[in-house]
């Protein structure tokens, strides 16, 4: 099913591309959009974000956007990151539906009509899964073990959080807040909103110029950010429960070496043993108490804060409804 | 290019009026439109009013009163809205530097800088305070790129709209020309001829030392990990956990094969503790990433400087 002509005045698709020290990749990529405009019959936008490149990355930029109508360039100040990129993409998108991709060449632009049709079907998000994916295994196997891990704590489903190629429907992501480097969970977040997410396969490329911006070091941040993710997903709006739920090891421990404590004085053991199991079971209530606490402090913050989970929800509840009274028409 | 000069006070100074003449002479000579804003920091500004500003014309001076002593910080943002010019230079009460040395401030900053800051050379304060100055600028220098040789120092000349980006409080306007280039600002330090010092002498106070490493380390938390609160106390909590864990498994093994006596080792209670720690770093680390997460909201972390295209 095609999405429905739209009036050149209103855009219907923005494409969103964060680039860092990506200046052999602009032209070729540009080029590659540039064969999409026959098959687009919608107005679309193409938003690059230059996120402080040291390099002529903003020269290309610029030189693009003279020559290419419906092209804007967006200049950092300095590096703030690709979450940052797409972020100021997503602000400035005036699309109906937005598509993010990387600006390396490895996504393909040719599957973003794919990602389309797909997203027709009712989707809020359509991401897309680099089946083959052309990187060395280095960077494929922990790829796996984390999308594995998402996916199961998550309960959001993917075989590639980190495929840069997606397609959002924009009240959907507008709606989020994201801060830190947490693109890659974008799908996971969009989840509190009760988007419907499924993905497709797409095309991977081998890298053609420049390196790669990741390394090894990345694997502990990516696991320390599913911790995060899992705690703002399920414990955002009662943080208590979370963190009464992490402190129970700590009373389970108590209970046991009061226990312990006290059968070593009705059983005469030695006064060392007494001590110690007191002090152990002293310092593991300690423990749950400072858990708990930190919870309260928690629940203080959501309080406090402009976080509304009620909004979120509203923004797909709405949508539903409309799409509702649209087909009973 | 018109400039702002911000002077905070913190007790009485009637000298100010020489020091606001002698920088708008500066000034004038420079031709550039100026205005003063005085920042009275817990400080009694009735000798402000006595003193003969009508006499330097139409240079306006504006004075903003503080019944009880603020942060540095917080009296630049105060001052900030009452700042109606493009650029901002701070300064002490007193002039640090001769001229011409101020005119090459400006100089450089008129080039295209975003914020200029000297760097005293041939340093006229006492070598203790030159020395202590030197140590909170080398620690600073460890953890950074050691781009700023003088951060001590409080003259600096940079653009309103720069600052207008930075939520700055208690004494981290100290650390602004990192925080600056961090951002991608085009921030220069330039070399200065010391004249002149005033400020106090000898060894700093306890509660001195203790801001100062305090605001260090407000300052390298905020730039590194409030973005990511998670990664930074995870890093910590694992220097807890993982000797925590190790040793609470040899002890584990060592008392299943009974080959050594656990019941009452104190080893016991040391990897106990180092588990109670390394959890609650983590979750201080949790509590960080869900705050940062309510209040994303409110923070852009991009800065915009060009857009082309319809």
């Amino acid at each position: 099913m095609k999405p429905k002509k739209y009036l050149k005045t209103d855009i219907y698709l923005s494409i969103v591309i964060p680039l860092y020290n990506e200046e052999e990749s602009i032209k070729p990529l540009v080029k590659r959009l540039l064969e999409l405009d026959g098959v687009f019959d919608f107005s679309y936008e193409i938003i690059l974000i230059d996120d402080g490149s040291t390099d002529k990355t903003w020269e290309h930029i610029e030189a693009a956007a003279d020559s290419f109508g419906p092209l804007r360039g967006i200049k950092f100040k300095g590096n703030a990151g690709q979450t940052a990129a797409m972020v100021a993409g997503f602000d400035f998108a005036r699309g109906e539906l937005i598509v993010t991709m990387d600006g390396d060449l490895q996504n393909d632009p040719g599957d973003i009509p794919m990602l389309l049709e797909k997203i027709q079907e009712g989707y809020d998000i359509v991401s897309g899964w680099r089946a083959d994916r052309k990187d060395h295994w280095s960077r494929v196997l922990p790829s796996r073990v984390a999308n594995g891990i998402i996916s199961l704590t998550t309960g959001v489903k993917l075989h590639d959080y980190g495929c840069s190629l997606k397609v959002y429907r924009a009240d959907c992501v507008k709606a989020l807040q994201f801060y830190g480097e947490m693109h890659r969970f974008f799908p996971a977040l969009a989840s509190m909103t009760g988007a419907r997410i499924t993905e497709m396969p797409v095309t991977h490329h081998a890298r053609q110029f420049g390196e790669s911006k990741y390394g090894m070091n990345r694997i502990f941040k990516v696991f320390s950010d599913i911790f995060a993710i899992n705690l703002i997903i399920r414990f955002s709006s009662a943080p208590l429960k979370g963190f009464v739920l992490a402190s129970l090891p700590f009373w389970g421990l108590m209970l046991l070496f009061f226990t312990l404590a006290s059968v070593s004085v009705l059983l005469e053991w030695t006064a060392g043993k007494s001590f110690f199991f007191t002090i152990a079971g002293t310092l593991s209530m300690v423990g749950g108490v400072q858990l708990v606490t930190l919870g309260i402090l928690g629940e203080l913050v959501v309080w406090t804060s402009d976080l509304s989970h009620t909004r979120l929800a509203e923004v797909t509840s709405q949508r539903r409804f409309l799409n509702k009274k649209n087909e009973q028409i | 290019m018109n400039y702002s000069v911000v002077i905070v006070l913190n007790k009485p100074r009637p000298e100010i009026f020489e020091t606001v003449s002698h920088l708008s002479e500066i000034l004038t000579a420079y031709g550039r439109d100026h205005e003063f804003v005085l920042v009275a920091s817990g400080v009694d500004t009735r000798h402000l009013e006595d003193l003969p500003f009508g006499r330097l014309g139409d240079v306006e001076v504006k004075i903003v009163h503080f019944t009880r002593h603020v942060t540095t910080g917080t009296a630049l943002s105060a001052a900030l809205a009452h700042c109606d010019k493009d650029a901002i230079i701070t300064s002490d009460w007193y002039l640090q530097f001769p001229d011409e040395e101020i005119h090459s401030l400006l100089d450089v900053f008129e080039q295209g800088a975003d914020l200029v800051i000297p760097w005293r050379q041939n340093r006229v304060d006492p070598k203790i305070n030159q020395l202590q100055s030197r140590f909170f600028n080398r620690l600073v220098q460890l953890t950074t790129k050691p781009e700023f040789n003088d951060l001590s120092c409080p003259v600096r000349v940079f653009r309103k709209e720069m600052l207008e980006t930075f939520h700055l409080y208690g004494d981290l306007y100290r650390f602004l020309p990192i925080m600056a280039k961090e951002r991608g600002y085009k921030v220069t330090e330039i070399c200065c001829q010391h004249l002149h010092e005033e400020g106090e002498t000898g060894i700093y106070s306890l509660r001195e030392y203790m801001g100062r490493i305090v605001d260090y380390l407000t300052f390298h938390f905020d730039i590194f990990s409030s973005r990511k609160p998670l990664r930074y106390f995870g890093k910590r909590a694992l220097y807890f956990l993982v000797p925590g864990t190790l040793l609470m498994l040899f002890l584990l093994t060592g008392a299943s094969f009974r080959l050594f006596p656990v019941g009452n080792s104190p080893w016991l209670i040391v990897s106990l503790l180092f588990l109670l720690l390394g959890s609650i770093t983590w979750s201080v680390g949790l509590l960080g990433e869900l705050i940062a997460f309510a209040m994303g909201r409110s923070k852009k972390e991009y800065l915009v400087e060009k857009v082309v295209g319809e």
